[in-house]
C-alpha cells in the first residue's frame, strides 16, 4: 500500500514523482488529497520548485469550484507512487492540469483529484495518524 | 489495442485490477516506465533520488514546529542528511538551492506561515 502522511492541522497528503516528458521534467511532489477535485492539480509553488516555463504550457483549460476558478494548462503527464515495501510501483498516465498563477494560488497545495483517488481503498483515520491507500485498479 | 508513446488511451483500462496480470501489457509497462526515466538517468537512479526525497520530507515534517517558531513566514527546504535551506521568497529558496548545485524539484519545501488562512479549495 501507499503511505501518505497529515500536516499539523490534519490535511491528508501524499507524495509522489510526476514527470512531465513533452517538458523534459521529473520532480517530487507532495499532493492534497482532494476528493471534491475531479483532476489532479500543480498549483504555482509546485509548478516553481520543478521550475516548470510557463511559456512553454500550451493547451489552456481551466477550472471552477467553490474556492473560485483558475486558468490551467493540460499536459501530458505520469505519476509514479512507490509501495510501502519500497519495491512496487503504481504507475498513472494521465492529463494533469498546471494552474497559472494569479492573485489566490501563490501558496496553494497541489491536488491529488478523483481522476486517481477512484482507482484507490483510503483509509484515512488521523487521530492514529493512519493514511494510506490501497491500490485496487491502473486507470 | 494499439499502444503508442503518444496515446493518451494507452494506460487506461477501466476497471483494470491491480496488479496486472496480462504478461504482455507489464512489458509494454516496464519498457515505458525504462523510456520515461530514461533521460534522467534511468530508473535506478531515478528509485533512489525518490527515495532521498521521502527521507527528506519526512526530516522536514519533524522539524517543522520547531522550525516555524525560528523561521516564522520563510520558506524552507531540507536534504535527506538534515540540511536546511532558508530563503525570504520561494524564487529566493530554488535560487539558494540552484546555487548548491541541488535541484529544486527534489526537494521538499515549505512556507512557514505563522497565521495559516482559512482556505476553502
Amino acid at each position: 500500500m501507499i503511505a501518505g502522511e497529515f500536516d499539523e492541522w490534519g490535511h491528508p497528503y501524499v507524495r509522489c514523482r510526476l514527470v512531465i516528458p513533452r517538458l523534459m521534467t521529473e520532480t517530487d511532489v507532495r499532493f492534497l488529497i482532494d476528493t471534491g477535485s475531479n483532476i489532479t492539480l500543480l498549483h504555482p509553488p509546485d509548478s516553481r520548485q520543478a521550475r516548470i516555463q510557463s511559456e512553454l504550457l500550451a493547451e489552456q483549460s481551466g477550472t471552477g469550484g467553490i474556492g473560485g476558478s483558475t486558468v490551467t494548462y493540460l499536459e501530458p503527464a505520469v505519476l509514479h507512487f512507490i509501495d510501502d515495501d519500497g519495491i512496487t510501483r503504481y504507475i498513472y498516465h494521465l492529463h494533469i492540469h498546471i494552474a497559472e498563477p494569479d492573485a489566490y494560488n501563490d501558496d496553494y497545495p497541489s491536488l491529488l483529484g478523483m481522476d486517481i483517488l477512484s482507482c484507490w481503498y483510503t483509509e484515512c483515520d488521523p487521530t492514529n495518524g493512519i493514511l494510506q491507500f490501497t491500490v485496487r485498479r491502473i486507470l | 489495442m494499439v499502444f503508442s508513446k503518444d496515446d493518451q488511451e494507452r494506460w487506461t483500462h477501466p476497471g483494470s485490477v491491480y496488479p496486472p496480470t496480462d504478461e504482455a501489457y507489464i512489458r509494454e509497462l516496464e519498457t515505458y516506465i525504462k523510456e520515461i526515466h530514461e533521460p534522467f538517468g534511468g530508473v535506478e537512479a531515478s528509485d533512489a533520488q525518490f527515495a532521498k526525497y521521502q527521507q527528506a520530507a519526512k526530516l522536514l515534517n519533524e522539524a517543522i514546529p520547531a522550525l516555524r517558531d525560528k523561521h516564522p513566514d520563510r520558506w524552507v527546504s531540507m536534504d535527506e542528511s538534515g540540511n536546511l535551506t532558508v530563503a525570504d521568497t520561494h524564487e529566493e529558496l530554488i535560487t539558494a538551492l540552484t546555487a548548491k548545485g541541488m535541484y529544486s524539484g527534489h526537494f521538499p519545501f515549505e512556507f512557514l506561515n505563522s497565521k495559516p488562512r482559512r482556505r476553502t479549495l
